[in-house]
């Protein structure tokens, strides 16, 4: 038998193949599948931003402009003074252009030691999925709880390497509090300047509070205390 | 003369008796008439449901023992053939998210008259940050009147972008008469 014989036969045989494959009764059944993810997404709610000692009051006391003094430091909680020094200016910004107020910037103005501040504000679910409030960063330093934290007794920031801290901040509650869609929460931080902050000098804290999505939430064992 | 012509009669005689003996002849006949009724191969979604029934079902790692219902997953008929039978599927899932993982209960009803198996079928593996599988009964073999359950498994990755639509993904299935597909 010759090679080329062997050579056709095979091809018949596949041919045949093919066609019997072909042939054969069958039917399809199909499946499409589309996946439509939803979105995370949280605001500063414009116009809940409240704060003590506003810049542009005019001096005098509650509701008024005057400077209040931390009193009962190192717990939070203030004294207000007799005099209009310092002051309080609170924005709310858009940075990504997406309409919503994602950054707050605080300014206090001609502030001394033991100026004292309380900034309160609303955050707003506006995605679609529920979040939990997760977590603050203060100048690098992630906090997830504030109990036996060191962020209960207020966190003191050394804002210029010096050794020396300058201010202190005390974060209010809401960590792990869940917001469904629509829902919002309060908000709150007091600062107070300490007396080894430099004069003359502009001082920048950085902080930045994250929310995750419900089902991932979580508290690392190792998160500082 | 008339002695030639006396023989020839009386031979075509007794050729004519003989023939006629032979129409005659007591006979039956039987006959075959043969008819094929071929059978149908024939399938159909026939029922389907999704494992969130409510609470939202979660991957590996991820949890919901509060028992949100945040995301949906629906399947609705988007072929029917030309007997109204159901051959394909769509399956929506809505407002998704990371580590959102749900199966869907698929059940294939033989509704022809010929045993299926099945023969292959086509799932590709996406390229977005989705998990898409497809678990088949060990035995696919269905006869007719019986039905066989595929689930299908999709999961949302972390890698998933916000407000996205991913897919359509198509899978195909193909069932053929059982004596022709290899086990």
């Amino acid at each position: 038998m010759s090679k080329g014989f062997i050579k056709q036969l095979s091809v018949v045989a596949l041919v045949g193949i093919v066609l019997v494959a072909l042939a054969m009764w069958s039917e399809t059944l199909m499946v499409n599948t589309v996946v439509e993810t939803g979105e995370l997404d949280w605001e500063f709610v414009p116009g809940s931003v409240t704060y003590s000692d506003a810049c542009g009051l005019p001096p005098g006391y509650y509701p008024l402009g005057n400077d209040w003094n931390a009193s009962y430091y190192p717990s939070p909680g203030a004294t207000q003074l007799d005099k209009d020094v310092g002051c309080t200016n609170v924005t709310l910004v858009d940075s990504d252009g997406d309409g919503d107020k994602d950054t707050m910037v605080v300014t206090l103005n001609n502030v001394y030691p033991w100026y004292y501040t309380h900034i309160a504000f609303k955050v707003h679910n506006d995605g679609t999925i529920p979040l939990k409030i997760w977590r603050v960063v203060i100048n690098g330093v992630e906090y997830y709880e504030l109990n036996e934290q060191e962020l209960n007794q207020g966190v003191e920031l050394d804002l210029n390497d010096d050794g020396q801290p300058d201010v202190t901040v005390w974060w209010g509650d809401n960590f792990g509090v869940q917001l469904h869609p629509c829902q919002s929460a309060d908000i709150s931080f007091d600062l107070t300047v300490l007396q080894p902050a430099p004069e003359g000098a502009s001082l920048t804290i950085y902080i930045s509070f994250e929310a995750v999505q419900w089902n991932e939430y979580y508290v690392p064992t190792s998160s500082p205390a | 003369m008339e002695t030639r012509k006396i023989l020839s009669i009386s031979a075509l005689t007794i050729l004519v008796l003989a023939l006629g003996t032979a129409l005659a002849m007591w006979s039956e006949t039987l006959w075959i008439n043969t008819t094929v009724n071929t059978g149908e191969v024939d399938v159909k979604w026939s029922e389907w449901w999704c494992s969130d029934q409510g609470s939202d079902p979660q991957g590996e790692g991820y949890h919901n023992s509060e028992g949100k219902d945040v995301a949906s997953c629906g399947v609705s008929v988007e072929r029917v053939d030309d007997e109204g039978d159901a051959i394909k599927l769509l399956v929506t899932i809505d407002n998704a998210y990371p580590g959102y993982a749900v199966d869907v209960y698929l059940v294939v009803d033989n509704i022809g008259t010929i045993p299926v198996k099945l023969y292959n079928y086509t799932i590709k593996e996406p390229e977005d940050p989705i998990i898409m599988n497809l678990t088949i009964p060990e035995d696919t073999q269905i006869d007719p009147g019986y039905n066989s359950t595929y689930i299908l498994h999709i999961e949302v990755l972390q890698e998933a972008e916000e407000n996205a639509t991913y897919g359509p993904y198509e899978i195909e299935l193909v069932f053929a008469q059982w004596n022709e597909v290899s086990s």
